[in-house]
């Protein structure tokens, strides 16, 4: 008995569990294994291990004639990507290093898209024994987070030429400035929505054979029946409200205008024709019957039906005249464009119910990142409006500037243009790209502590110390010795030393960033670094060493002393 | 507990724990559809006492393993070469008896067994050159020059990393 002699499905067996890179030395033996090593079936088991793929390269996409794309065979698919897996690894490896050229580099991942979301998530598993554990989740998670807002500019963006982009798809690319866990993106929305599909042909065994109205009737009932209730009044200002893959997760919670999406894409996988209408404090669905006749259902409020004559005279109770043009404003299908835009608008007004919630410390549940919410909203209304009020502009230059700085080649590409080369918007905005560019491609100038002026600061970055007053736990990421000149709020309250004496850039066990001075450290050498020991400490640290309780520095180039 | 008795291609019986003879899914089939415990031994005509001696040693030794997963994982299942301590010492075997324990859980349905000899050869494979290869299995080169030309080109991908 030898080798020659197993059948081939024994042979094929054992080619299955041979690794990537040994496969070209196997082909290479004889006619016989290079057949087998060839075998499209195995390369395409192989394609499989990776979940996420950008649709240009897959090989069960299709091409812009709507073609199947027969260009690539499995076995080059999966070579491509194990190549860009290789370049996200080389790419993602400067990110962690230094900070110079961070963003450009990020930028050069998130160009692969989806293609090297596999590889970046399972950096979000980098284990604790890794060196720099903290830092390469933390990079990783932004870069993904920077993927997935991109997905979503370029999704509404679409929105300026086209109708092409289905509404699910434009409403869910909100959730992707907010999620965390990259898995519930808007293709698992998709999903989810398929899934419910099956369910209603399942549950409703007549449902093909149904009227439309019968049929528009039993998808309302089987959202009513899956918890879709709208939301109560008092809730009804929830920022999960918005976000349509989330509530649909999680609590089913929904503002009229995100039943309405979930109803009209449930109503046009099923084959019925439903189209949002803005119509004013409610969104109603309209459903079309024949060539000639719709009806209308709202099923955020009920499964009632009604018809056309009922909306103009409630229109004509809340003072609206019915004219042709207030017909087709309110009762006629709005663009998915406009249903984006109320969206985003409903966003910014819940924002700051939701920060004071932050602040007496009742968040909504569940918690989303306040900032990316609105963020997205800002984007959305600069993006898609083109409106450039001071209330738009002024809080996404903050966005852009103290949170979202890796998004200066978005705001570049997406918004510079539309605001028109010359306009005061659009100088504002490329005045702070520029300035983020420079301040990207620089090299950060060192805080060396054998300068005479630096002598006085006492304590490293990584330390971490309970504040004297306050009691608090939190690590240091930073120091100066000159506050005025950062030009630093200070709110400490009453100090002895004054301003003179160095202050402390902090991260507080809540996640918060505070500026401490150096009276009010008491240093502490921890165990454990408990709930410091978060993702977000990877924008400063490799990893906690345990040994002598203090987070490893990853600013070296800013302090290569500590 | 009952037992049942096998009988190998070259004639001899053995006895075996009605449990560990169930590892093989052709096996328990077979008693299933027969019913009860037979009283006469079951023939495995594909199958010499040396090796299924070596296939009951195993199953002896996994006689409590949990079911192998649903064909859904086998991606991950396909994923790992490693192989556990007992598995490894027990599959250092020349290759000729290796070969054969792989045929003897392909014909009676052990997957776990077959997935365990399958990973042997997959490590033997594994670091070695065209050549190497060739002589750890004693397999013959018949490719023409110029195919050897061609493969070599198409794989610009293995060497440009």
């Amino acid at each position: 008995m030898q080798f020659i002699h197993l059948p081939q499905e024994i042979t094929q067996h054992i080619i299955e569990f041979v690794p990537d890179d040994d496969l070209a030395a196997l082909e290479s033996v004889s006619r016989e294994l290079n057949r087998l090593t060839n075998d499209p079936l195995l390369w395409r088991g192989r394609c499989h291990r990776f979940k996420y793929w950008e649709n240009s390269w897959h090989p069960y996409s299709t091409g812009p004639d709507g073609q199947y794309q027969a260009l690539q065979s499995w076995k080059r698919v999966f070579f491509r990507r194990i190549k860009l897996d290789r370049e996200a690894q080389r790419l993602l490896e400067k990110v962690v290093v230094s900070p110079s050229k961070r963003i450009r580099y990020t930028e050069k991942i998130a160009d692969y898209g989806y293609d090297v979301k596999d590889y970046l998530i399972k950096q979000l598993e980098t284990p604790e024994s890794a060196t720099d554990w903290l830092a390469r989740r933390f990079h990783a998670s932004s870069t993904l987070s920077y993927i997935h807002r991109q997905r979503a500019i370029r999704c509404w963006s679409t929105l300026l030429t086209t109708q092409q982009t289905s509404l699910e798809i434009a409403i869910s690319s909100f959730d992707l400035f907010v999620i965390d866990n990259f898995a519930f993106d808007n293709e698992q929305i998709q999903n989810l929505l398929t899934a419910m599909c099956d369910d209603i042909l399942r549950l409703q065994r007549d449902f093909p054979r149904q009227s439309i109205q019968e049929r528009a009737v039993g998808i309302v009932s089987y959202m009513r029946s899956l918890g879709f209730l709208g939301c109560p009044q008092e809730r009804f200002h929830d920022l999960v409200n918005c976000f349509i893959g989330i509530s649909m997760r999680t609590t089913k919670s929904t503002l009229p205008i995100t039943s309405c999406s979930i109803f009209c894409s449930l109503a046009k996988k099923l084959g019925l024709e439903a189209r949002p209408c803005a119509y004013p404090y409610h969104v109603y669905a309209l459903v079309r019957e024949t060539e000639s006749s719709h009806f209308y259902v709202n099923p955020h409020d009920s499964i009632d039906i009604v018809l056309q004559p009922e909306l103009e005279k409630r229109l004509e109770e809340i003072g609206v005249t019915i004219t042709s043009d207030t017909i087709s404003k309110y009762l006629y299908p709005a663009t998915t464009k406009e249903l984006v835009l109320r969206n985003a608008r409903n966003i910014l007004r819940n924002t700051p119910r939701a920060r004071r919630q932050l602040l007496d410390e009742q968040p909504d549940d569940p918690g989303i990142n306040i900032d990316a919410a609105e963020y997205a909203a800002l984007f959305a209304i600069a993006l898609l409006s083109n409106t450039w009020t001071t209330r738009i502009l002024e809080p996404l230059c903050r966005c852009l500037q103290e949170s979202f700085p890796l998004d200066v080649g978005l705001i570049e590409k997406y918004i510079v243009p539309l605001a028109g080369p010359s306009s005061r918007p659009a100088r504002l905005l490329q005045t702070i790209c520029i300035a983020l560019r420079n301040e990207d491609g620089m090299l950060r100038k060192p805080k060396l502590r054998s300068l005479a002026e630096n002598r006085g600061v006492l304590f490293r970055i990584g330390t971490i110390f309970k504040h004297r007053r306050y009691s608090y736990q939190a690590v240091i990421t930073g120091w100066t010795v000159n506050m005025a000149y950062e030009g630093l709020d200070i709110e400490e309250g009453e100090l002895q030393k004054g301003l003179m004496q160095p202050f402390y850039r902090v991260m507080v066990d809540d996640l918060s960033i505070r500026y401490v001075a150096q009276e009010n450290i008491l240093e502490q050498h921890p165990v454990s670094a408990g709930r410091l020991s978060n993702i977000l400490a990877g924008r400063y640290f490799r990893r906690f060493n345990s040994l002598d309780g203090r987070f490893v520095s990853n600013m070296k180039e800013e302090y290569p002393d500590d | 507990m009952s037992q049942i008795t096998l009988l190998s291609s070259d004639n001899v019986e053995m006895k075996v724990d009605k449990e560990v003879a169930e590892r093989s899914i052709l096996i328990k089939n077979m008693l299933e559809d027969v019913g009860e415990t037979p009283d006469q031994a079951i023939p495995i005509p594909n199958v010499n006492e040396g090796v299924l001696r070596k296939v009951i040693e195993w199953c002896e030794h996994h006689r409590n393993d949990p079911p192998p997963p649903a064909d859904e994982d086998s991606d991950s299942r396909k994923k790992s070469t490693d192989i556990e301590e007992w598995d490894q010492k027990f599959m250092q075997v020349d290759q000729e008896m290796l070969f054969e324990i792989i045929l003897a859980a392909n014909y009676l349905d052990i997957k776990p067994l077959l997935d365990v000899g399958c990973k042997t050869v997959a490590n033997m494979i594994k670091g070695k050159s065209p050549e190497e290869i060739r002589k750890t299995f004693n397999i013959q080169n018949d490719f023409t020059p110029e195919e050897e030309d061609q493969i070599r080109r198409e794989n610009e991908w293995a060497e440009d990393r």
